[in-house]
């Protein structure tokens, strides 16, 4: 059991190894000769003033990756989220249940941080882990499986303003379990892209991903077939509580022996005409 | 039918009034003398005798209750200026808005009710003590979300009101420590801490 000075102490050093991490990583990004500055224009003066504290350690290391977080979010962002994260870690229920790998499980937060990912994904997935009782150390490996997927995700999305902001940790999550469960970036890239250029809702982006993952696995569909069933699903005309029919044909379409390719071509077709259910399931089953 | 002595155009109030007296005087001595005559044709009804009324003391009552309505005066009224002006102009825009935000809160009402839906989640899980509910919209916290036991179908079940138009997560918690998935979702993934999770759209 932890006192509050212990609580107290152990924040400090938190906090001090957290901008030490923060400064190796950023050293590491800039690499030797490095003149400090970023092709992002990640530079001092864009840092808004809670980003330049003097006397901590790493000091004057916050700087953004390149293209990420503080072009995304705007700056202040990167140094505001790595300290509320922080500090939910150190008091939140969840936070001390994770005591024994608290500072590799911020690690790894804050170089996820850095690429952009919102600290509320990690908030949700932790909550999720320390519910269902995992223990800490396998937690922090699923954690670390996680934050890859979520970079990668983070990556896709660039500097795009899409998803927003609060809408934003819904689909890291679906897109990393997407991923997690085998889907490929083909698919996350797609969907990503239909939403960009049809504004839609990241609620139905991380829906058509969670379905399609589910019926990838069920029928073994390769990246493209998957790729093709998320645009047809994310671009359908289909409400999203349609989606788990789509599920419940594909498995009825793998007990027929029809295969993941001819699957995903019938709903392609009807799908992408503007077509039904009720004639996806005509063309599956005549 | 109208008598013809209470004609406005023709007398004044003062006169008005002493008619009416007048013509309720002549009613009641009317009917008295009906009742006097029913109470002879009737000799077993002594009851009726009670109601006979003296027409000079029916007067007098009525002189009396008039006296009185009169020594109360006019009414208080509003001053007339309260039914024009500023403080009426505040009082209709204060109906207005009042129509304005009942209208508003019924339409986000409405709304807020189209976008949700009663979801029933359901297991089989014969011997089980107890199941809840964890998922994605709980923050994965169990609490407040038991499921109960229907005692002819032997189901556990709960009812949840969702929003539409988006995915969801969820277990099922056997005893308290058995996290399971929903069997009956058409859609289900490995959540990447040693187990499976479910998922439903809305």
């Amino acid at each position: 059991m932890r006192t509050a000075d212990d609580c107290s102490h152990g924040k400090t050093t938190g906090l001090a190894l957290l901008f030490l991490l923060v400064g190796m990583s950023s050293a590491i990004a800039q690499g030797p000769g490095s003149s400090g500055g970023s092709p992002a224009g990640g530079d001092m003066d864009r840092l808004g003033p809670s980003e330049q504290r003097p006397g901590l350690a790493g000091e004057g290391t916050l700087r953004p990756s390149p293209g990420d977080p503080t072009v995304r979010y705007g700056p202040g962002w990167l140094a505001k989220a790595i300290k509320e994260f922080d500090r939910w870690l150190y008091a939140s229920v969840e936070g001390r249940a994770l005591s024994a790998v608290r500072e590799g499980v911020l690690a790894v937060a804050v170089n996820a941080l850095r690429a952009g990912v919102p600290p509320d994904a990690f908030k949700l997935r932790l909550r999720e882990a320390v519910a269902k009782k995992v223990p800490p150390e396998t937690i922090l490996k699923a954690i670390e499986y996680d934050a890859s997927y979520w970079i990668r995700v983070s990556e896709m999305i660039g500097t795009d303003d899409w998803p927003p902001g609060d809408k934003s940790p819904g689909f890291y999550i679906a897109a990393g379990n997407a991923l997690r469960n085998g889907l490929g970036e083909l698919a996350v890239r797609d969907v990503i892209a239909w939403a960009r250029g049809s504004r839609g809702a990241p609620e139905r982006a991380e829906a058509a991903l969670t379905t399609v993952a589910s019926i990838a696995i069920a029928l073994r569909a390769d990246d493209a077939q998957a790729a093709v069933m998320v645009r047809g699903l994310a671009g359908s005309r289909l409400r999203v509580g349609e989606f788990g029919n789509v599920a419940e044909l594909a498995g009825r379409a793998f007990a027929a022996g029809i295969s993941a390719s001819g699957f995903s071509a019938k709903l392609a077709s009807v799908l992408n005409a503007g077509g039904s259910l009720r004639e996806l399931e005509r063309q599956l089953f005549p | 039918m109208k008598d013809s002595r209470l004609d406005p155009d023709r007398n004044s109030k003062a006169e008005r009034a002493r008619e009416a007296r007048h013509i309720a005087g002549d009613y009641l001595r009317a009917a008295d003398s009906l009742l006097n005559e029913e109470a002879y044709q009737d000799e077993a009804s002594p009851s009726i005798e009670l109601f006979r009324r003296d027409p000079s003391r029916a007067q007098a009552t009525e002189d009396a209750i008039m006296g009185r309505v009169r020594a109360l005066g006019r009414p208080d009224r509003p001053p007339a200026h309260w039914s024009r002006g500023p403080a009426r102009v505040a009082t209709i825009l204060a109906a207005a808005a009042l129509v304005a935000v009942a209208s508003s809160l019924l339409t986000v009402w409405a709304i807020e009710r189209s976008s949700t839906v009663s979801v029933r989640f359901v297991l089989e899980a014969p011997g089980a003590r107890s199941v809840t509910l964890a998922a994605d919209f709980t923050d994965w916290s169990p609490e407040g979300y038991d499921l109960k036991q229907n005692r002819e179908t032997g189901q556990w079940e709960i009812i949840v009101s969702l929003r539409k138009g988006r995915a969801y997560s969820y277990n099922f918690i056997v005893d308290g420590e058995r996290w399971v998935v929903d069997p009956s979702a058409p859609v289900f993934l490995d959540d990447g801490l040693g187990g499976k999770v479910s998922s439903i759209s809305l």
